[in-house]
Parts: C-alpha cells; sequence; structure tokens
C-alpha cells in the first residue's frame, strides 16, 4: 500500500483528495439547504391541496362526500381522507394510518412501505341547516404525498452542483499535473546536468532556469562541494596509482636488467652466484616497496579517525633510540630523546611506524658525529613531538610536498635504492588517521624539523619534572 | 666507442652499464639531470642513453637543452610511459629511437648498436674495410672469412676509425671514444695498442692498414677503393 513515491503525483493526489473534501462538504450543504427548502415548498403543496380538498368537501352536498374530481387534481399518488368529529370517514382515497395526527402541521409517515408526507387540517363544514344534518360540522382533513417527490426535487436542486464540481475536479488535475511537470522540470534538469559528469569530466554547470531557484540552491551547493571533494580525492588516487604503477615497473625494470645481464653470454658460477643474489636484493627491495605502498592503503581506507588505542609515546621513543644505537653510534651521532610520559591516540604499531620513519629519515640527513633530538610535550590534551636533526634540512620552497606519496626532495643525487618516497606519506597518514597534523620546516639553527600533533592523555599526574 | 648513461636508478645503471661494457662500449654514468647535461655538452660520446625521470633537472629538459645547442649525438631514451603523444613530443624533443621501461637489454644493446650504425652513416650491420670485414655485434674481426683476434681496446679503436674511412682522427678524439672516465690512461697508450693492432692485421709486405700522419693523427687506408 502507500502512495505512490513520486512527489508530483503525491501533490496531485493530495490536492485532488482535499478538492473533494471541499466539493462533498459543498454538496452535502447544498443538498440540506435544498431538502429544507424543497419539504417547505412541499408542505405548502400539502396545506394547499389540504384547502383545495376542504373547499371541495364544503361544495358537495349530503353529508357523504364524493370527490373523485377534486382528487384528480391533486395528483395520482396523493392519499387523503376526510373525518367528521366522531371519527367517521366522509371520502378517502388510498390508505392513510388511523392514528392520531397533529393538525396543522406535516409529518412524516409510512404507508404500505412508502414514506409519506401528511398534512392534517381542521376545519368547518358547513351544511345549510335547511338540508338534513345541516348547521356546522367539524371535519379533519388530512392528505399525503409521497416523501419521494421532496427528495426528486433535492437531487434536482443539487445535480448541477455535483456535475460542476466533477468539472472542477477534472481540469483542476490537468491542469496539476502541467503545473508540476513545468515546475518540476529544473529538478530533472538539475539531475541530467549532475548525471554528466564522470571522471574524465567534472565540471557540473547549473542548467539554465535552476541557478535562481531558491529550493534548489542547497542541492547545487552541496553537489558542488562533493564533487570538489570528490574531485580531489580522485586526483589522488589516480596519481597514487600512476605513481605506484611506475615505480613497480622501475623495480620490475632493476630485476629484469639483473637477470638478463647474466644471459648475455656464458658466465662463471662465480658470476651467476653473484648475479643472482643481486636480483633477488633486487626483489626484497621490490618487496619493501609493495609493502610500504599496502602500508599506506590501509592507513588511508582505515576506520574511522581516532577509532584506534593509545600508546605510550615515550616507551615507543625509547624503544626505537636503543634499536637505532647501535647505527648512530657508528656515525657517531647522538639521540636525545625527552619525550613526556603521556599516552598519543595511535595504535602501538602504527606509532613505532611514525617515529620510525622519522628517526630513519633524520638519521639519514644527519650529517656524521650530529645530533638528533626527539621532543614530546603535553598541553591542552594534545602531544606536539619534534623530530630534529643538524641535517641540510627540507628544501625552502614546497616542503609539504614530501608529504605526498612518491615525492622525492630534489636534491637528492640519485634514487637511493630502498627509498620508495612513501615514508613521509605513511607518517601523514598516521597521523591524520589520528586526528593530528604533521609539518614539515627548517629551524633557524639548520636542520630539519619534523612536527607532529596528536591528541593525548596523561597517564599519570607527575609533577616531579 | 663511447656512451654516456644517464639514469638515477644505481642499480639499473649498474646493470646497463655492464651490459653495454660488455657488448664493447665505453660507458660514461650521471645520476641526476644537472651531471648529465654537463657531460653530455662534451662532445665525446658516441651515443646517449637517458632516463626520463631524473632528480635536479628531467630527461626531457636534457634533451631540449642539448639539442637547442646543436649538438648531434644521438639519444635513445628510456621511459616508463607509454601513449602515442607521449613518443610524439619525445621524437620531437629530439630523441632517436625510445625503449619502455621494463625493456630487454639485449634489445637495448641492438638499439645502441643500429642507432650508431646509421648516426655514422652506415647500412649494413658489418663493416668493410679493404679485405677486413668489421662485426660490430659479435665485435669480431674477419679477414677472408677467418677470425683476427683482438682485444676489446683494439676491436673499439678499429670499430671507430672504420666508422669514419679517409678521414683523419686525431690522438686526443680517439683517446675521448674509447675510453671513460674511470679507465686508467698513460700518454702513450693509444701508441701502445695501435702497434699491436697493426701487428694483428698487417700483411707483411704491405702498407700498414691505420696509417700515422704526424701532427695530426690517424687514419684507416682503404685499399682498392
Amino acid at each position: 500500500m502507500g502512495l505512490p513515491r513520486s512527489i508530483s503525483s503525491r501533490i496531485s493526489l493530495s490536492v485532488l483528495l482535499m478538492e473533494t473534501v471541499a466539493a462533498l462538504v459543498l454538496i452535502a450543504a447544498v443538498a440540506v439547504n435544498a431538502y429544507e427548502t424543497e419539504q417547505e415548498a412541499f408542505d405548502a403543496n400539502l396545506r394547499a391541496s389540504a384547502n383545495v380538498l376542504l373547499s371541495a368537501v364544503q361544495e358537495t352536498t349530503g353529508y357523504e362526500i364524493k370527490l373523485d374530481s377534486t382528487a384528480q387534481a391533486v395528483g395520482r399518488d396523493a392519499v387523503y381522507v376526510v373525518k367528521d368529529a366522531e371519527g367517521h370517514v366522509l371520502g378517502a382515497r388510498g390508505t392513510v394510518p388511523d392514528v392520531a395526527l397533529p393538525v396543522g402541521r406535516a409529518v412524516t409517515r409510512s404507508v404500505d412501505g412508502r414514506r409519506f408526507r401528511l398534512f392534517t387540517l381542521a376545519g368547518d363544514r358547513i351544511i345549510d341547516p335547511d338540508d338534513a344534518g345541516g348547521g356546522h360540522h367539524p371535519v379533519l382533513v388530512v392528505f399525503g404525498q409521497p416523501e419521494q417527490h421532496v427528495w426528486e426535487e433535492t437531487m434536482e436542486a443539487t445535480r448541477f452542483f455535483v456535475g460542476a464540481t466533477l468539472l472542477l475536479q477534472g481540469v483542476t488535475a490537468v491542469l496539476l499535473v502541467w503545473l508540476l511537470r513545468r515546475l518540476l522540470r529544473p529538478i530533472r534538469d538539475l539531475a541530467e546536468a549532475a548525471s554528466a559528469i564522470t571522471p574524465q569530466h567534472w565540471e557540473f554547470a547549473a542548467p539554465r532556469g535552476v541557478e535562481g531557484i531558491a529550493e534548489l540552491a542547497p542541492l547545487q551547493a552541496a553537489l558542488r562541494k562533493t564533487l570538489q571533494r570528490l574531485r580531489v580525492a580522485f586526483e589522488q588516487r589516480r596519481r597514487f596509482t600512476w605513481d605506484a604503477a611506475h615505480e613497480l615497473k622501475t623495480d620490475t625494470a632493476i630485476i629484469k636488467s639483473s637477470l638478463q645481464l647474466l644471459t648475455l653470454r656464458p658466465r662463471t658460477n662465480e658470476e651467476y652466484e653473484d648475479g643472482v643474489s643481486k636480483a633477488l636484493d633486487d626483489v626484497q627491495r621490490m618487496q619493501r616497496s609493495v609493502e610500504k605502498m599496502l602500508t599506506l592503503a590501509r592507513l588511508e581506507q582505515g576506520d574511522e579517525p581516532g577509532e584506534g588505542g593509545w600508546c605510550c609515546m615515550e616507551k615507543v621513543a625509547q624503544d626505537l633510540v636503543q634499536r637505532a644505537g647501535p647505527l648512530a653510534e657508528i656515525r657517531g651521532i647522538a639521540v636525545v630523546v625527552d619525550v613526556e610520559a603521556a599516552e598519543v591516540g595511535v595504535e602501538e604499531e602504527d606509532a613505532t611506524l611514525l617515529l620510525s620513519n622519522l628517526l630513519q629519515n633524520a638519521l639519514q640527513y644527519s650529517p656524521d658525529g650530529g645530533v638528533v633530538q626527539v621532543v614530546g610535550r603535553v598541553k591542552d590534551a594534545l602531544m606536539e613531538v619534534l623530530v630534529l636533526d643538524d641535517g641540510p634540512g627540507f628544501p625552502k620552497t614546497n616542503a609539504e610536498r614530501l608529504l605526498e606519496p612518491f615525492a622525492r626532495s630534489d636534491d637528492s643525487r640519485a634514487r637511493k635504492s630502498g627509498s620508495t618516497g612513501l615514508g613521509l606519506s605513511i607518517c601523514k597518514a598516521i597521523c591524520e588517521r589520528a586526528g593530528g597534523t604533521i609539518a614539515l620546516r627548517n629551524h633557524p639553527g639548520g636542520g630539519a624539523e619534523v612536527q607532529v600533533v596528536l591528541p593525548a592523555r596523561m597517564r599519570r599526574v607527575q609533577d616531579s619534572e | 666507442l663511447r656512451l654516456l648513461l644517464i639514469e638515477d636508478e644505481v642499480r639499473l645503471a649498474a646493470n646497463i652499464g655492464a651490459a653495454l661494457r660488455e657488448a664493447g662500449f665505453a660507458v660514461d654514468h650521471a645520476a641526476d639531470g644537472v651531471d648529465g647535461s654537463l657531460l653530455a655538452e662534451q662532445d665525446v660520446f658516441d651515443l646517449i642513453v637517458l632516463d626520463l625521470m631524473l632528480p635536479g633537472k628531467s630527461g626531457e629538459q636534457v634533451l631540449r637543452g642539448l639539442r637547442a645547442a646543436g649538438r648531434s649525438t644521438p639519444w635513445l631514451v628510456l621511459t616508463a610511459q607509454h601513449g602515442k603523444d607521449w613518443v610524439v613530443q619525445l621524437l620531437n624533443a629530439g630523441a632517436d629511437d625510445y625503449l619502455s621501461k621494463p625493456f630487454d637489454l639485449s634489445e637495448l644493446v641492438a638499439r645502441v648498436h643500429a642507432l650508431i650504425r646509421r648516426s655514422k652513416g652506415g647500412a649494413s650491420p658489418t663493416m668493410r674495410v679493404g679485405n677486413l670485414e668489421i662485426d660490430p655485434l659479435q665485435q669480431v674481426v674477419r679477414r677472408d672469412g677467418k677470425n683476427i683476434d683482438l682485444s676489446p681496446t683494439e676491436f673499439m679503436m678499429l670499430e671507430y676509425l672504420a666508422h669514419r674511412p679517409r678521414a683523419v682522427v686525431s690522438k686526443q678524439e680517439l683517446l675521448d671514444h674509447i675510453h671513460d672516465f674511470d679507465w686508467d690512461h698513460h700518454s702513450n697508450v693509444i701508441e701502445v695498442h695501435l702497434s699491436r693492432l697493426r701487428r694483428k692485421l698487417d700483411v707483411p709486405g704491405e702498407e700498414s692498414i691505420v696509417e700515422t700522419l704526424r701532427h695530426r693523427g690517424y687514419r684507416l687506408r682503404v685499399r682498392g677503393a
């Protein structure tokens, strides 16, 4: 059940329904009014007929009366009875119920299964005193006609209104359909314009006649905003796919060339062994690239931001520094960790990935004998983590570009094996997923400074510092 | 013959370099566009292999820059991008040939040979000098169907001279085109290799196949031509 899901049908049906109700009320009012009017006229008619009958009675001679000629005049289906004071019937036609009826007004009674309107008139019959039984004789005239006549007249009077109403309904229906189609046309135009949008063609131009419509303005604005967001996201996806394909193609080219080099001419066993182990290294490199891409995909398509767990940043930092210790020691780099004991809203695995990427970059770019610092401070339920090195810093222009997938800083001399340009974008994805931010800049003293801000909560209030 | 390889991916560059060296070329390597441009300007290379995606300066920029400077060295471009428009753009920029990654090393070597042959004006894969037949692909020299055993450097010298019959090639030019920067050379290295080459090729009683023109250089003597 239920109404059709079309707005125009709903509007049409609602309007027609309301119109029908109004029409029915109107028709009912008209019918009641007509009925009352007709009944009054009918009753007046009955009274007049009763009077005619009375005068006819008066005109007859003799006590018994014959009213045949008069009866003709009062209608074929009329009934009457004339009685004297004793209840003696002087003349009658048809059956009139033998009960006391109020005098001087009309009432409705059933006669032989038909409804009759009966009027009772009291009068005097004056018989010539010279005749037998002369003198004044009170008589009662009851005259009735079927009530059906009232109904017929009422119907007749109402029929015009019913016809007019039906006509009005029809005209309204046609007009409504036409009007609605016309009024809803901008919605269809808008839908057409919206359906013309494809990944190849993002332009949304509001069709003519739609711009000025107040009701459609929010829809258009929402459409534009959504499109803009989708377009950006789609472009990023496309770019990522393209870059990933390029990356894998390069890795494939390396592996292929390593193996083909072995087949160019006969080799000694040693050369083969060396070649195969190099090719294996190449495969491993490719595997690392793919793993990073999958990590990034997982981070970017994961659950809602801020849904992850909590972990202690200080512990993560200390663990990582211990792991990086030997490498830093060889190069004489001092790693200083000063992180407040607080929990950040990131899974421990992701926090480790984030910090280890940043630490690796810092160690890689720091000169031998340099200093790498990891500083974490909590303020207003946020933890700011700074990773600083005293290397060459980020390129002065457009450092933020390095957060995009596969970006490499321009001053890198060559594509270093193992660097896919995904590390910082993985960091960015982790921060954004936790509802935090990441920023790259150079600190005034020289060297790179990465600032990460994450939601935090104090694990234990410690005022020892 | 001496080639320049401009490729930022170190492992790929190592493999391509090894394959080209084994095919008998001297190979220099540049790891970015800036170094590549500087090297290419020196005009000592018989062919340049260029990767398009480079840090510093894109391959296309390098190519256009050198072409604008009027260098006619043949260029073989390596690209990871496909698409007709892209190829057209490349060829218009001055590339002579291109290969899409991942490519076959053997195809790369074959294309390098073909491009060099074309740039030196030859059509046949082998060159004839008198009764000598020089085959750069297999790196062999034959006289009357019999192979003559040459060292790679000797072969390279002969090949370079054979590419320019009747022209005088200076000692410096010869040096530039047969050795890469890594080569440890002495001042008389050309003379040493040349005397060995003559010993292997010359027929007793006839004039030497490589003619020495005092203070000017060397010339391949084409007999009966």
